[in-house]
């Protein structure tokens, strides 16, 4: 995701470094969301997800394109590129929130039908869509039900029926199969899923696809279809165990995975530019070694999110290893330990996370620290750091790197976002691409320093190995998983229908230290996720 | 001689190795008389000079600056703006971060502030002038196919948070109306190729194969049935949903006229397709000469009026890597360092340089449509205006504005105006986004953007006198 609290860093400043200029042409403060400090008063840096909104939840979501093409690929065993489909854009980290997956113009809807067109016509149609000559009415609605996870009404049939028949009447039977399927793949029944339910709680055909999109981002398999159409989802022993049978999956594994990616931000690096125009040939090992740090606390050995960042070992292979500076790794990514001397402790510091959040060229201490601060801890910065009139001296003449940011906190406007901003230097100490820089550019002395995210606790560092072990244990850490992981799982900005489920899973977060299939169970189990828009539960 | 739609998919299979488009253009004739026509560009451009980088000289005639000297050659042909500046009004208005990024490139084509969720800037909130003319055409069946309404372009960069600086009208809208939720962006392109078959596919189609043909012929007819399913679930869910479900109703419409309108009564003969072109950061001029030759000709041809052109994003994430100056933006989620914050914060003195690069890719596409002489001159039934993140360092002051082409004589043009930075001055921007929609014939358009007394107050008279 893209940012650029670098610039809100300095943003809030105004003048010269080390002579403060304000003058006529420095605009007043442009002041945040809903909290205009009483005069004199310095506003507080926000929570992006308060819980304490309006409930929004418009009652239908549309699939995000990597539903979609799951969804497209279960129905008609092709695959589909839906990654240039028009869209949303992420929504602070996550790009399923409800009230922006929009189908908005001809030019999308054009995108889906060409894309339903293509790949019904190349389904093995024989497979996909069986009926035993021409199409029966029950093998039609068998066909519907199954693509839409939904009872098929007479008035649903016979709009297929007629589609059925044109198309039958044009060219075949197999084209009218053809024709049905695309339609189908078109329809609000497919690229929607629906919150509508009956008597406030969720059908069993909405809750087996809100589960199953949540737990695996893909649509229901045959088994949790099954207990949708015989009802017995709603049974809470049987959604219990479709609930563990979906956990013990791979796919929630992968779920997961992806869900660290997108919050974190690692799904877009460019390694092309950040190897500065030269391919990264540990592009794929950079990757792996996310993924196997991930499996192995999240999954393996249960630490949860703390372990991972905390982890005192890592997973890389011989080349990964040299880049690393470190003994260990073999032709295969394996277990390697790091220690003191590595100055590497756990995700933060893994080569894939610097490489996202470091810049081309240079030092990317304030991109780091923003990353942790905005992605990592989920605050916004204070609402008075909306625009900057800058004008630094053109070099930073005798004084070092860090003493040019340091001037940057004796200016009250500056030191509002500087304060936050400085864990970065915390994993200055690593260059672009996350290898260790030369102890002649940066000494790794340099990565002590404090960070202040007001109003909690100043925390003072002395390496990149203690930052990383205070940021781990940061009071709001917890709160910002359980709020990224709510909104993956429900597509929405938490509300106060959900101030109190954010709270169980926040205090879950603090017991388990993170642990997402723990979480992510509680989520799923709770009265909040099976209710329906505006539902009692 | 026009080609016939077949003749033509058979080009259309091979163009895209064979033909060398810009050699081809300069034989397009107009489709016809363009007196009853008129033509809109905005073009957004991240970053912006900083407080030490003029822009133009004194004078009121527009002497351009370093920086911006390749707009020069068309002097005459322009309005250029002194101190044009909205921060003031963004620091009233906006209640979300980011002030000086987010909310400037929103207020530049919308006159209305950002939506905001969290405290986060994230969309806008009323229509940009090009999709409220886009509508207005729509409407009124000026333009009759919805696809064709606007060629919006987003050149390869990323953004930061608002994606398109270009936002569309939604299905309820009304002529000036804005809102207090966020608004869908347009649907950008970032290949010429799928410019070309957005704005001649109907003529070229695509060969896909007889069952894909066959199937894609067919689909066209039953769009009704998720029409009718949409209507079905409408009346389940609440306003929010309903809106949802209204959004994509009319999009379901749009594109079904869009398929009605499929050109088989059309007699113009189109350009050859361009081939898929690499779109990175490396080939930024190539793939802009080829949009470029694509507006000029969609012009002349009359496939569509409107276009957008966007440079990457905010907080200048637009990569030129030619210039060698490290990075105008950055990659990915950045933006301090050897880039943008850096040049504006203590590299300032080669701003000039990337100005000056996008100054030459507009006044290439200037070039284009005031023609050689053997071609309509496309400029005086246009406006092409120039919009930027940011004027002087981080804020929306003295912000370089230049709108070019006389729109059919509706602008007058070869003069500097002065417009002031103040927030009382903040009509005068929105007054400047009401006379583009006047001079493209949106005749019962009274505002443009934020709807606060203050801010409205007609069409500036200096742009006219």
């Amino acid at each position: 995701m893209t940012r650029l609290l670098i610039l809100a860093a300095l943003v809030g400043c105004s003048g010269d470094i080390g002579s403060a200029t304000d003058g006529p042409d420095v605009p007043q403060p442009n002041l945040g969301p809903g909290d205009r400090p009483e005069p004199g008063a310095e506003p507080l840096p926000q929570f992006h997800f308060p819980a304490d909104g309006e409930d929004i939840r418009p009652g239908l979501r549309r699939l995000t394109a990597r539903q979609l093409e799951a969804a497209f690929e279960q129905v008609t065993g092709q695959a589909v590129d839906f990654s240039d489909l028009p869209g949303a854009t992420p929504l602070l980290n996550l790009e399923n929130d409800a009230s922006r997956l929009m189908i908005a113009d001809a030019m999308t809807m054009q995108t889906l039908l060409r894309a339903a067109t293509e790949a019904s016509a190349e389904a093995d149609i024989d497979a996909r869509f069986p009926c035993e000559g021409a199409c029966s009415d029950d093998e039609l609605r068998a066909f519907l039900a199954r693509t839409f996870v939904h009872p098929v009404d007479g008035a649903m049939l016979a709009r297929y029926r007629e589609t059925y028949d044109g198309a039958q009447a044009r060219v075949d039977d197999a084209f009218a199969r053809r024709a049905v399927m695309m339609a189908a793949l078109v329809s609000p029944r497919f690229l929607y899923r629906t919150e509508i339910g009956e008597g406030g709680e969720l059908t069993p055909h909405e809750l087996a696809e809100k589960l199953s999109y949540a737990l695996w981002g893909a649509p229901p398999d045959p088994a949790l279809v099954d207990a949708a159409f015989d009802g017995s989802l709603t049974d809470d022993a049987v959604y219990e165990a479709q609930v563990d049978r979906l956990l013990e999956d791979g796919r929630f594994e992968g779920r997961i995975r992806d869900f660290v990616f997108d919050w974190l931000g690692l799904d877009h690096v460019d390694f092309e530019s950040v190897g500065g125009g030269e391919a990264l040939p540990l592009e794929s090992a950079m990757i792996e070694e996310v993924e196997a740090l991930l499996r192995d606390h999240f999954f393996e050995a249960r630490t949860g999110l703390v372990g991972a960042l905390l982890s005192e070992h890592t997973f890389i292979g011989r080349d990964l290893a040299d880049f690393y500076g470190l003994e260990g790794g073999g032709d295969a990514p394996e277990r390697v330990e790091l220690g003191e001397g590595s100055h590497r402790r756990g995700l933060l510091t893994t080569a894939l996370v610097l490489a996202a959040h470091g810049k081309v060229n240079g030092r990317s201490p304030m991109q780091r620290g923003e990353f942790l601060v905005d992605d990592l801890l989920c605050y916004g910065f204070p609402a008075d750091a909306g625009e900057a009139a800058m004008s630094l001296p053109a070099d930073g003449g005798d004084r070092t790197f860090r003493e040019q940011f340091a001037q940057l906190e004796q200016i009250p406007n500056c030191v509002k976002c500087h304060r936050m901003l400085n864990a970065g230097f915390a994993f200055d100490i690593f260059d672009n691409v996350g290898r260790l820089h030369d102890v002649d550019r940066v000494d790794p002395s340099e990565a002590a320093g404090s960070f202040e995210l007001r109003p909690f606790d100043v925390l003072t560092f002395e390496s990149t190995r203690d930052a990383v072990g205070q940021l781990a244990n940061h009071p709001e850490l917890g709160r910002c998983f359980s709020a990224q992981l709510l909104r993956y799982a429900q597509g929405t900005i938490p509300s106060t229908e959900d101030a109190r489920l954010l709270e169980a899973l926040r205090a879950s977060y603090d017991e388990t230290g993170g642990d997402p299939t723990i979480l992510m169970r509680e989520l799923v189990l709770s009265e909040r996720f099976r209710a329906a828009v505006g539902g009692a539960r | 001689m026009s080609q016939k739609r077949r003749d033509f998919l058979r080009h259309a299979a091979l163009g895209g190795l064979l033909a060398p488009i810009a050699a081809y253009f300069p034989e397009i004739p107009e489709a016809r008389a363009m007196d009853d026509r008129t033509h809109l560009v905005l073009v957004f451009l991240p970053n912006g000079k900083v407080q030490e980088n003029p822009f133009l000289g004194a004078g009121n005639t527009p002497v351009f600056e370093d920086g911006f000297r390749p707009y020069q050659p068309f002097a005459d042909r322009c309005i250029a703006f002194r101190e044009y500046g909205f921060q003031a009004f963004i620091s009233r208005e906006y209640e979300g971060d980011h002030g000086g990024h987010i909310a400037p490139g929103m207020v530049m084509f919308t006159g209305d502030v950002p939506h905001s969720v969290g405290g986060a800037g994230q969309a806008g909130r009323a229509p940009s002038i090009d999709q409220i003319v886009a509508w207005d055409y729509l409407r009124r069946d000026v333009i009759t196919n919805p696809l064709r309404a606007s060629l919006n372009i987003k050149m390869t960069g990323s953004s930061f948070r608002i994606g398109s600086q270009f936002v569309a009208a939604p299905s309820d809208y009304s002529l000036g109306r804005t809102y207090n939720r966020e608004l869908a962006g347009v649907s950008q392109l970032g290949q010429p190729q799928q410019g070309f078959e957005l704005l001649f596919g109907d003529l070229a189609g695509v060969n896909r194969g007889a069952t894909v043909d066959e199937l894609w012929a067919y689909g066209q007819s039953v769009l009704d049935v998720p029409a009718a399913e949409l209507q079905s679930i409408r009346s389940q869910l609440p306003v929010e949903g309903a809106r949802l479900v209204d959004e994509h109703l009319d999009a379901l419409r749009d594109l079904e006229r869009s398929l009605e309108d499929d050109g088989s009564g059309e007699t113009i003969t189109p350009p050859d397709p361009p081939g898929e072109m690499n779109t990175s950061d490396t080939n930024h001029v190539a793939v802009f000469e080829s949009w470029a030759d694509l507006i000029d000709v969609a012009f002349r041809l009359d496939r569509t009026r409107i276009a957008t052109v966007q440079f990457g994003g905010i907080a200048s994430r637009f990569q030129v890597p030619d210039l060698g100056l490290g990075f105008v933006g950055n990659r990915g989620d950045s933006n301090s360092g050897t880039d943008h914050h850096s040049y504006t914060h203590w590299r300032g003195a080669e701003v000039p340089a990337f100005m000056n690069w996008y100054a030459e890719r507009v006044a290439s596409l200037l070039g284009r449509l005031q023609g050689d002489g053997s071609r309509a001159d496309m400029l005086a039934s246009s406006a092409l205006m120039v919009g930027m993140e940011f004027g002087r360092n981080h804020n929306a002051r003295d912000v370089p504005i230049t709108i070019f082409g006389e729109c059919s004589g509706y602008f007058d043009t070869g003069k500097v105006v002065t417009y002031g930075n103040d927030l009382e001055h903040f009509r005068l921007h929105t007054g400047t986004l009401l006379a583009l929609g006047r001079a493209m014939g949106v005749a019962e358009l009274e505002t443009v953007g934020h709807q606060g007394a203050d801010y409205q107050n007609g069409v500036p008279a200096a742009l006219r006198e």
